[in-house]
């Protein structure tokens, strides 16, 4: 079941389509979409999904907010950088615009940290430097606005376990900090209806050098 | 459990009559195109085309709608459809979007470097890991083909023109003294530290209308943009130091450096080929400031304060082998001030200017020779994007040099000078025309006026591109190059004209992935060069002239070995000059006709190291032997190289760098100094020139300290 067929009078896309049935049914079949999405094709049609979405719901954060994530699992899933950087590309716009619609939501900066730090895995010799600097200066802000962000808090634990795992220092420190966000993930994960709520089963398969 | 939910729903959907709206989405050749989105305008109903293309979505209300195909890369498709409950099927099929980031490029004599271009060809960061550039950007340059090594000169040299030929331009204003200062024969480097730079053009002719005072190549050089973020980086080498603070706001940056460099210590434990009185230091400070400004534009300012002293004991040429005591004293001040900014979406402005004060003192013995050059260069450029497909861009300018050289003699009263004044001023316009993503033209015309030497030219510039294939191009550049003659040359001689070079250039580029091949044959005529006259009423004209031809091949990749990349580059040359001295027309002393640099660097993780080496020939070169009545007949052994670095990665802002070059202990001889007399039996002495070592080896550590960094330490300071 990929569509749905509900039209939209032109008028309502100027009013706010939050709490609006047919958005509301959209965003959750999409988000269904996005759930059994493995591959970068079925990635592709759902972020087609939320563009059809955000054409209409243009005045809307989180339809381009995973529109945005579609593009950033893409590019984690491709081999070619050129074609990682295309996705990048993308999803980098998308989070312009919702950074405009919501320029102080913690969600947006740790989305803006993974597609920096898809950047860099695109040529980390290179790259190395300059987007670990950017990825950590957007979680810094995302969770100075909320420091219980599992999102950004899960996303900053794979950037400092990276980095150590490179400069070969003990990741075990790590430890603790990994526990606690699986163990609470859920106190922190509090959000409404359609809002971010992805991670935990990343955050599950987080790991360090512990010993258990 | 889920099927049958899907049957219900398809139950229900079908019983409200609903129309199944399908079909194939192709590109304008037939081929499918999988992941299109097509939907019906204003609603939320569409699909995405499968692998085979093929889409197909059920839609239940019936009237007149617009369906809508979207897809990157292609134009948008909308068509109207009338829906009256039958199922009806459209083949669509989309024309590929114009797109100047994926249209074809002009690649006849341009390299890009760095992420502002898109023939990315060096990062700034490939420049310094480059075995054998020790940091400096034109011998990272010079591992690009077109290009030659001239150790006695440390200039860029590229397709048979000499060092001079070459400008050098910062945010598109020109630099008057692009190279410090160094004794005579002995290589002079590039003022500029590579990491300034986010984006470095390198071309071996034929470039754009926009530049002049070249007759040969252009270097461009684009400064970054807005650092990341606070940051205190200290450098400690074997020859000196250096300390750079950046401080960040809202909209706005400033980095303050100072360097200190001194190459006494380590001359002193190393063999040198040269006695020094004083081994060379420098000292200077710089200054960056970025400020943005209403829209997308932004203020760069780049100060600098230079100076820098050496005393070598040089032969006196008189067929004995004692020496003279040779001062260099170089004082420079340089400032780049640059505003760019995009008024509306089609317009563009920059307006730059920039400053040089430059004093070199050169002393043998009791002769003091003091050379002032007073440099400005103002200029401003409008670009307007006339269609999607055409840009329109022009400027104006003027450029001011004041130089004057003093000559005087200690212990005598008074002294001789000689200076002129120029003012040079230079409108361009130019044309860029797609007639489609494959076929672009460049058409460009400049005109300038030397108030000096009461000349007017106008140099046509052309060039076009054409895509030959998915990943090919053939690219081709013609035009007209006027330099003024040199500053030594035009003391005094208002009589002379510029010297002109005519460019003709056919390349050949194909990108794979990550595999670059690119071939480039040239044909550069010189006329109009200055000549030395024998006759004391005529003693300089523009009478001489020359030629150079040749053939570059490059190949760079970064595929087939795993963390490994290398590049080769080769260059053919065949040049000839009847000018300055010559007798008649002759290969020139730094004409090298075979160049061949292979650079490779391989990154170890387990060693968080990166290693890489450069080996470079240049077959041998000929030198004027005054024992021989045939003029430029002597020949230099061949030049060889091998030349290793290493970074490793101590800590994220810790990075420790050792380089050697030179490593297998080649002889590199540049050409010889000659007595000026001949000894008891006739016979001229000489004397070879030499590198200032046989090989060079440098040990540094960077520290960058950063609120973010690991180790907080940049709170401890009181920045």
């Amino acid at each position: 079941m990929k569509t749905l067929t509900t039209i939209i009078a032109v008028l309502f896309s100027v009013l706010t389509f939050a709490g609006n049935p047919a958005y509301n049914e959209a965003m959750k079949s999409a988000l269904g979409q996005f759930a059994t999405s493995k591959s970068v094709d079925e990635l592709q049609s759902t972020a087609n999904s939320f563009q059809r979405i955000s054409n209409l719901a243009d005045q809307e954060w989180l339809p381009q907010y995973y529109q945005a994530h579609c593009y950033i699992l893409m590019s984690f899933m491709t081999q070619d950088g050129a074609q990682r950087d295309a996705y990048l590309d993308v999803a980098e716009s998308a989070i312009t615009k919702v950074m405009e619609m919501q320029p102080t939501n913690s969600e947006t900066y740790a989305l803006q940290a993974f597609m920096y730090t898809g950047r860099l895995v695109v040529d980390p010799m290179n790259r190395g430097q300059e987007f670990s600097i950017k990825s950590h200066q957007s979680l810094k802000k995302s969770l100075a606005i909320n420091p219980t962000n599992p999102r950004a808090l899960y996303l900053q634990l794979t950037n400092e376990i990276g980095t150590a795992d490179f400069f070969g220092t003990d990741s075990s420190i790590f430890c603790e900090r990994i526990s606690n966000l699986q163990k609470n993930w859920d106190a922190y994960n509090q959000v409404d209806g359609l809002e971010p709520s992805w991670g935990k089963d990343q955050a599950q398969t987080l790991k360090a050098n512990c010993n258990q | 459990m889920k099927t049958t939910v899907l049957a219900f729903i398809l139950f229900i959907t079908a019983s409200i009559s609903a129309q199944t709206i399908s079909g194939l989405v192709t590109d304008k050749d037939g081929n499918p195109l999988p992941g299109a989105n097509v939907y019906i305008e204003n609603t939320f109903s569409g699909t995405s085309s499968d692998a085979d293309g093929k889409y197909s979505f059920p839609f239940t209300d019936t009237g007149r709608f617009v369906l809508v195909t979207e897809f990157v890369g292609f134009e948008n498709y909308k068509q109207a459809i009338s829906l009256f409950g039958k199922s009806p099927n459209y083949t669509i099929s989309l024309k590929e979007k114009f797109n100047e980031l994926t249209a074809v490029i002009i690649t006849a004599g341009s390299y890009g470097t760095g992420k502002s271009e898109k023939a990315i060809v060096m990062t700034s960061l490939e420049m310094v890991t480059t075995a054998g550039s020790l940091g400096d950007i034109n011998a990272a340059m010079r591992s690009l083909p077109g290009t030659s090594n001239n150790g006695e000169s440390g200039k860029l040299f590229v397709h048979g023109g000499d060092g001079r030929e070459t400008g050098t331009y910062i945010d598109g204003i020109y630099v008057h003294q692009p190279y410090t200062s160094s004794a005579p024969n002995m290589a002079v480097r590039g003022r500029f530290n590579p990491f300034m730079f986010q984006g470095t053009s390198f071309s071996t002719g034929g470039y754009s209308a926009e530049y002049g005072q070249a007759l040969s190549s252009v270097l461009t050089l684009n400064t970054n943009d807005m650092p990341d973020e606070d940051a205190l980086n200290i450098s400690l080498m074997t020859v000196g130091g250096d300390l750079a603070g950046t401080k960040k706001w809202k909209n706005g940056a400033i980095t303050a450096s100072v360097n200190y460099i001194n190459l006494k210590p380590y001359m002193q434990i190393t063999p040198q080929n040269y006695d020094w009185n004083q081994e060379p230091t420098a000292y200077g400070g710089s200054m960056n400031f970025r400020q943005k400004t209403k829209g997308s534009g932004m203020l760069k300012v780049y100060a600098s304060m230079d100076q820098s002293n050496l005393s070598q004991f040089q032969p006196t040429r008189d067929g004995t082998s004692n020496t003279i005591q040779t001062d260099v004293q170089n004082n420079n001040q340089f400032i780049n001030v640059n505003w760019h900014g995009s008024p509306s979406t089609k317009w563009h402005t920059t307006l730059g200017t920039s400053f040089t004060n430059n004093v070199d003192q050169f002393t043998r013995k009791e002769d003091i020779l003091t050379q002032r050059m007073i440099g400005n260069h103002i200029k401003g450029t409008v670009k307007y994007h006339l269609t999607q497909k055409i840009k329109l861009r022009t400027g104006i300018e003027n450029t001011f040099t004041d130089y004057e050289n003093q000559y005087a003699r200690m212990a005598q009263p008074g002294d001789s000078t000689i200076g002129f004044q120029e003012n040079l001023s230079a409108a361009f316009v130019e044309a860029q025309i797609y007639t489609s993503s494959k076929l672009l033209f460049n058409i460009g015309f400049r005109g300038e006026n030397s108030q000096y030497l009461q000349r007017s030219t106008l140099s046509p510039r052309l060039s076009m591109a054409y895509k030959t294939g998915k990943n090919s191009s053939l690219s081709a550049a013609y035009g007209w190059f006027y330099q003024n003659p040199m500053n030594e040359h035009l003391l005094g001689k208002d009589y002379l004209s510029n010297e002109m070079a005519q460019h003709y250039i056919i390349s050949y580029t194909k990108n794979i992935k990550d595999r670059t091949f690119r071939t480039e044959l040239f044909y550069k005529g010189y006329h109009d060069l200055v000549k030395y006259g024998n006759s004391m009423s005529a003693p300089y004209s523009n009478s001489g002239d020359g030629f150079a031809y040749g053939l570059d091949v490059y190949f760079k990749d970064k595929k087939t070995i795993k963390n490994g990349s290398y590049w080769i580059s080769y260059s053919y040359l065949k040049a000839e000059r009847n000018y300055r001295h010559y007798p008649q027309s002759a290969t020139p002393t730094f004409t090298v006709p075979h160049s061949i640099t292979l650079v490779y660097k391989h990154w170890i993780g387990d060693w968080r190291s990166y290693v890489g080496g450069a080996f470079r020939y240049g077959s041998a070169r000929v030198f004027n032997d005054k024992n021989s009545d045939e003029f430029n007949s002597g020949k230099l052994p061949d030049n060889l190289s091998l030349d290793l670095n290493w970074s490793f990665l101590y800590r994220q802002n810790i990075i420790l760098y050792a380089s050697a070059t030179n490593v297998l202990g080649f002889e590199q001889i540049y050409g010889y100094t000659y007595d000026v007399v001949p000894n008891s039996e006739g016979v001229y002495g000489r004397t070879p020139i030499l590198p200032a070592a046989k090989s060079f080896f440098f040990v540094g550590c960077f520290l960058t300290l950063t609120k973010t960094g690991e180790t907080n330490q940049l709170d401890k300071i009181n920045f």
